[in-house]
């Protein structure tokens, strides 16, 4: 395994300026900077703001991504994506004029910054901005970042995933493998003088085997990635995530299908988080506080969730998908509490929806690309560690379910009423795992299903390798977790009574 | 911002590749100019304008297939990327569908997919649009006093395509939208409502008035709404619902999927996959279809195409690699952007409307009608299904209680086969649409 990586070099880091590679922190985005430096921001900013606003900010963006799909054994495409642009932003309480342009050029940004400003109409005079430099400490290393991996250690994962998914079992039929890798340079400059540049890596490895005997069907799903080195593919063998995949396909070709109706259920760890991404991390974002849409606004420091429950969303989690130096809108990734002993304590937070209700920026505003406006978002969002050993959790539930593994899920934040899939299920029946169970849906409702949690694991898994959240159209990497978690009781959607 | 050099870019970046060592190139370009407002309250809170320009280009080398994309129109950078890329195709295996189209002939009618009305919108025209949508909202009932937001937009698009056997081809396409998301309160209750129309045409589009009111009729209808018991019933699933339930269902019908067994209707052509009363259209040659295009994004003539008839599955979706795969032809539903390779999508796929006497609800005594579908409950290949609904009770044969917190679920390869009633009621504000349909019973988890 570890041959194909022995030859790494950062190559992305060198793709384009090979001086890139051996600056240091403010060499990156070198190329970025060399347009929008210090003083052009400034210019820029003044510009976005000529009309009046309470502030405005520059976000400049390159990235190249890699990409690479495996199926019906071969090689199907290789692909280079390097897209590259800026955007300006002016916003005046909670009205927002964005604008962006794909070529990086004073000229085009300065045209952005006008569009921007349109938006606002005031006489108050524009006053001088004097961005600068921040250097600010990365919430962790990667010594050999993953797209530096030359492309034949690549594609020799890939090839190799392949053969152990379609080796694990002969009802094995079809493997899909999809590999993406992506160095991220964005620069960052806003009108209270923050001018910061930041490198994130980024990647990603999804392998679908389907199963088929006796006229059945299934599919299993094995990934791996996060915001990593060629150190984790020394650590993480990839062939065991196919090995893995392509038997969950196979026992879900026996699984019966799932049972319809409220009953205690009980969700494994890690990817299991997506629960708590759905049932109150997009109800804790700013922007439905802000306008009071969401059924939490206003609930802060009340009982939301059971007594056992503490929350965090944490940006700055090791190797977490959602982890970063600095937010889309220059504001440090950080760890936020948000619930704690059941009680709500703190929203998730981007500057303006914080401007709004008085309160700092948590570090949660993200945008997709340099194409979008900033948005509050969840970064690595996880149920803490509770103290319960993992399996005493199914004791005592006469019938009931299990999911061990979650597929994706939604909610709407008005009504807190919210669903997530679960792709492999197993019925409890005495206390004890039985038959695996086909997938269905799980709903619930913010204000309801967290207050039916009776017990929580000391089984913590932050899952890195998974987990892509959409919110108005921008899709962001996050991280979700949890320990196993009990609940007394959810409604099960599956097609059985 | 518009730059009109990615199109005059295009056959020169094509040439560079064929220069450069590819066999075959492909070149694939959008430039688009979209200006959404998003209104709350009367106020703008977002004005967006954008122009996208951004170009696609696929090498093929020895049946070996490489793909870039950029927004980065530089001549440096291409070339860079154009030797990149092709350096990388190496490392591709050889596969015989990997060819480009040699030939296109493209429709000579009008498709009627650009208004000129649309490009000339203002942005005070669009934040006209939404106040009189959003005012329109407020004016149905007291319990309506605000928003999520309304929003409002218009983009136009010149897609231009090339490759190293078809001449330039280009055409424009234009859409408007307006969305429009009220919230009822009751109590401390909350409910949102969305009605979306979109148009190629302006004059096609609702009202603004309209908008409003079917929306802020949809909050009000899931004011007090609660789970009924768990049974199995007769489920109607609005035309907004099956139409949401029919793009859950799309991938089932993709060559691709079928041909590596990733689909639960792989080997059932010719065979009847549903209910007599169901067929099922993908036409990319819609006139003012919001999916018709004159090609599809690998220089295929777009089609209509009849997929299931009366029940039968007949024809499969196809790209130009999943049809050689299978010896047949491509059906022009190679979906791209210019930053993406095609991919096996819809065109504009509809259930057909179905000009039946029968009266859906009313036939009910007892049943459950969804007018909402949320999450991700298909499993295309095994054929499960099962997703979080809301809607209303059917109580003999009229509508009731307002019902969310419940599931409904079962086999689609059952369901389909199942459904004995659909409507007449078949709009095109999605580019996969369907009229209302009736499943004679389906599973509803919810209260014990």
């Amino acid at each position: 395994m570890t041959g194909a990586l022995a030859a790494g070099l950062p190559e992305a880091v060198s793709f384009f300026h090979p001086q890139v590679a051996e600056a240091a922190l403010m060499g990156i985005g070198q190329e970025l900077r060399d347009v929008l430096n210090e003083e052009t921001v400034n210019r820029i900013l003044q510009e976005a703001l000529a009309r009046g606003g309470d502030a405005a900010d520059v976000f400049a963006e390159q990235r190249l991504r890699t990409s690479i799909v495996l199926d019906a054994g071969k090689i199907d495409s290789v692909s280079y994506l390097y897209p590259r642009g800026a955007g300006v932003r002016t916003w005046r309480r909670n009205q927002t004029g964005f604008a962006f342009s794909d070529e990086i050029s004073y000229s085009s940004l300065l045209d952005a910054a006008r569009v921007a400003s349109s938006v606002v109409e005031t006489s108050s005079p524009a006053h001088p901005i004097d961005v600068s430099l921040r250097n600010l400490p990365p919430p962790f290393t990667i010594a050999n970042p993953q797209p530096g991996m030359l492309e034949a250690g690549k594609l020799d994962i890939l090839v190799r995933m392949d053969a152990a998914a379609r080796a694990a079992d002969p009802r094995i039929v079809s493997v899909r493998i999809e590999y993406v890798d992506e160095t991220r340079d964005i620069l960052i400059g806003t009108s209270d003088g923050v001018y910061v540049l930041d490198r994130q890596y980024f990647t990603s490895i999804v392998c679908s085997p389907a199963a088929q005997a006796n006229g059945k069907r299934a599919s299993g799903l094995g990934t791996l990635g996060g915001r990593v080195g060629a150190e984790y593919f020394q650590r993480v063998n990839p062939t065991d995530a196919a090995n893995a995949a392509a038997l969950q396909a196979v026992r879900l070709l026996d699984a019966r299908p799932a049972p319809a109706g409220p009953m205690p259920v009980v969700i494994g760890p890690g990817w299991g988080g997506v629960l708590i991404h759905e049932s109150l991390g997009h109800a804790l974002e700013a922007d439905g506080i802000r306008r009071g849409t969401s059924i939490l606004a206003g609930l802060a420091g009340t009982r939301i969730a059971s007594p056992l429950v503490r929350v965090v969303d944490d940006g700055r989690w090791p190797n977490g998908r959602g982890s970063y130096t600095v937010d889309d809108e220059g504001t440090p990734g950080q760890r936020t509490v948000v619930v704690e002993g059941g009680v709500l304590q703190s929203y998730l937070v981007d500057k303006q929806n914080g401007f709004l209700i008085t309160q700092r920026s948590t570090g949660n505003g993200r945008r997709m690309s340099y194409r979008n406006w900033p948005l509050p978002r969840m970064t690595n969002t996880y149920i803490d560690n509770g103290t319960s050993d993992p399996t005493s959790l199914l004791s005592g539930i006469t019938k009931g379910f299990y999911a061990a593994e979650l597929g994706g899920g939604s909610v709407e934040t008005t009504s807190g009423n919210f669903n997530f899939a679960v792709h492999e299920g197993y019925a409890i029946e005495n206390g004890k795992l039985t038959d695996p169970v086909r997938g269905a849906v799980l709903i619930g409702n913010s204000l309801v299903t967290m207050k039916r949690i009776e017990g929580i694991g000391n089984d913590l898994v932050v899952e890195q390798t998974r987990g892509m959240c959409g919110k108005d159209g921008q899709l962001v990497p996050v991280g979700v977790g949890q320990p196993t978690v009990r609940f007394s009781t959810i409604t099960v959607g599956g097609s059985t009574l | 911002m518009a730059r009109q050099n990615a199109i005059d870019l295009a056959d020169k970046v094509r040439v560079q590749a064929e220069r450069s060592g590819a066999q075959e190139a492909e070149v694939y370009v959008e430039q688009s100019n979209t200006t959404e407002v998003r209104i709350r309250q009367g106020q703008i809170e977002l004005l967006q304008q954008s122009a996208i320009a951004g170009i696609g280009l696929r090498v093929f080398r020895d049946r070996r297939m490489g793909f870039l994309s950029t927004t980065d129109l530089r001549d440096s950078v291409i070339t860079e990327l154009v030797n990149r890329t092709l350096a990388l195709t190496n490392a591709a295996t050889p596969r015989e569908e990997n060819r480009i189209s040699e030939s296109l002939s493209v429709s000579q009618s009008d498709l009627e997919i650009y208004d000129a009305a649309v490009s000339a919108l203002r942005p005070e025209d669009l934040v006209a649009m939404a106040r009189a949508a959003e005012n329109s909202a407020f004016a149905q009932d007291k319990k309506i006093q605000t928003t999520r937001d309304v929003r409002c937009g218009a983009s136009t698009l010149d897609v231009y395509f090339s490759n190293t056997f078809i001449p330039r081809q280009t055409y424009k396409a234009s859409v408007v939208w307006l969305a429009a998301t009220p919230i009822a309160t009751q109590g401390t209750q909350k409910r949102e409502g969305t009605y979306i129309d979109r148009k190629r045409f302006l004059s096609d589009l609702a009202r603004p008035e309209q908008i409003g009111q079917l929306a802020a009729a949809r909050a009000l209808a899931r004011l007090g709404a609660g789970p009924t018991p768990s049974a199995r019933v007769p489920v109607i699933f609005s035309a907004d619902a099956a139409s949401t339930f029919l793009q859950g269902l799309f991938p089932a019908f993709s060559g691709l999927n079928v041909i590596e067994q990733r689909s639960f209707l792989t080997g059932k052509l010719g065979q009847p996959i549903a209910s007599p009363l169901v067929t099922i259209f993908d036409d990319g040659t819609m006139r003012r279809g919001l999916s018709t295009r004159y090609f599809d994004g690998e220089g295929v003539q777009t089609r209509r195409t009849v997929v299931v008839d009366r029940g039968v599955l007949r024809q499969f979706l196809h790209s130009g690699a999943s049809a050689r795969r299978l010896n047949t032809s491509p059906t022009g539903n190679g979906i791209r952007s210019y930053d993406t390779l095609p991919v096996i999508g819809p065109t504009n796929f509809y259930m057909d409307a179905v000009s039946s006497t029968h009266k859906l609800i009313e036939e009910v005594p007892s049943g459950l009608y969804v007018t909402g579908l949320a999450g991700f409950g298909f499993d295309i290949v095994s054929g499960e299904y099962s997703q979080q609904v809301d809607g209303q009770l059917i109580d003999k044969g009229v509508l009731g209680k307002a019902v969310e917190g419940v599931t409904v679920g079962g086999r689609l390869d059952e369901m389909l086969l199942g459904i004995d009633g659909v409507g007449r009621d078949l709009e095109f504000r999605n580019n996969v649409s369907a009229p209302t349909i009736r499943f004679r019973q389906l599973t509803v988890g919810g209260a014990a």
